[in-house]
């Protein structure tokens, strides 16, 4: 592991380090909410996510654009009360229906910042990857669960808080976040979520 | 430049924890009544309202890895024998208890347990090893029985009650097979306690709202 992020950090130092004004690398962490959208998603689940983290590496290209790697978890469950289903074997199933999904998106991420001093530092987002998704559906105790593996797209705002006196290294992140993840599996078209999150940035570097 | 306090190691391990704690286990959210799942088939041909009585077996077979091992008459059995003839007299089908007269259908339950993950299938557990219910016991000696349908894709990993109603009006005596025209299986904790048995006949029979004379 350790091996992988020395060698994701070089990566990007590498690319960017002809343009670096002020290089800085700041892991950020996050809780996240993640709130299911789209009728298919909220049939099969509609709780809200409360199991979730963000995680970021990114790095300073300069005072206002940021590039790096971003990953998400977030668990997502319902159970649903007892009802009889048509299989599509024709089989009538009385149930209680659980249905479970965690996700783990893992984007190649930019962000801009429109502030480069002060105490609310507002940025955007954008970034492209590969969603691990792992479904699983119980009928009462007995359960299957499937890997799937899809395109994910993510767009996010929010704000930088600096925190003490090296205000350009620690801080506090807030933001928002809509995730774009195809899927058209299990009966559901895309697993897309708005998601809200707060956490800290550590610098690293 | 100081150095930051946190090293990337501990960051990055404190992620995998997080992950890997994160998930909600859905078994232990899961009551014994909700573990309980109630699977019901038939024959889309078959006419429920063509038929006029009906025999009850008068013990439950006992089948452990797909063998029949032997005949049963425990507490649990008799409440799901007299369950299931309570709903079928309510369902308009008379009662025959007489063994020598001959009746339109043939009810016979068995409990199968498994010792290991597997999939139900008449094909496999009834077809291949046979005579569970010998249909010698409905009058039909030399005659097999033939399911028009099948247990597919369900996984018993404890036990499962086992409802077979056989059409014992319309013997192919071509084929010498005695037809299942409707199947019920109920599997998950407590299954075979006797204080479930009315909720799993009610339930059986609930959906299965074309089992009428």
């Amino acid at each position: 592991m350790k091996q992988v992020v020395k060698i994701t950090v070089l990566f990007f130092i590498s690319i960017v380090s002809v343009h670096s004004v002020q290089a800085q690398l700041h892991l950020n962490l996050t809780y996240n909410l993640a709130m299911p959208q789209g009728a298919d998603f909220r049939d099969h689940i509609n709780n809200t996510s409360l199991r979730g983290w963000q995680g970021s590496l990114l790095y300073d290209i300069n005072d206002n654009f940021r590039v790096g790697l971003q990953t998400s978890y977030n668990d997502f469950y319902q159970k649903h009360p007892r009802q009889v289903y048509k299989s599509t074997d024709g089989a009538d199933v009385s149930t209680v229906l659980s249905n479970s999904l965690q996700m783990e998106p893992v984007f190649a991420k930019g962000e801009y910042s429109f502030l480069k001093t002060g105490f609310l530092r507002p940025y955007i987002g954008l970034g492209a990857g590969v969603n691990f998704a792992d479904y699983r559906q119980f009928q009462g105790a007995y359960g299957y669960s499937t890997m799937y593996t899809k395109a994910a797209f993510t767009g996010d705002a929010g704000v930088l808080i600096p925190i003490g006196k090296n205000s350009d290294r620690y801080g506090v992140r807030i933001n928002t976040s809509y995730n774009y993840l195809p899927f058209h599996q299990e009966g559901i078209n895309n697993l897309n979520s708005w998601n809200v999150g707060a956490g800290i940035v550590i610098p690293l570097r | 430049m100081k150095k930051s306090k946190f090293s990337l190691p501990v960051m990055m391990a404190t992620v995998i924890l997080m992950a890997g704690s994160c998930r909600k286990n859905v078994v232990d959210n899961v009551s014994d009544n909700d573990s309980r799942v109630y699977i019901t088939r038939f024959d889309s041909t078959a006419t429920f309202n063509g038929y006029q009585t009906f025999r009850i077996a008068d013990s439950v077979s006992i089948i452990k890895n797909g063998k029949s091992v032997q005949q049963a008459f425990t507490s649990y059995d008799s409440s799901m024998l007299a369950a299931l003839s309570q709903e079928m007299i309510q369902r308009g089908y008379s009662l025959i208890t007489d063994k020598t007269a001959a009746a339109d259908l043939g009810v016979h339950v068995s409990r199968v347990y498994n010792d290991y993950t597997g999939i139900i299938s008449y094909d496999n557990y009834w077809g291949e090893y046979g005579n569970y219910w010998d249909p010698y016991y409905w009058g039909y000696g030399g005659y097999g029985y033939y399911f028009p349908y099948a247990f597919g894709t369900y996984t018993v990993r404890d036990g499962a009650i086992s409802i077979d109603m056989i059409d014992l009006k319309n013997p192919n005596k071509t084929t010498n097979k005695l037809r299942s025209i409707w199947s019920a299986l109920g599997k998950g904790s407590g299954i075979f306690n006797v204080a479930n048995v009315n909720e799993e006949v009610q339930a059986f029979f609930g959906q299965s709202a074309y089992i009428q004379k």
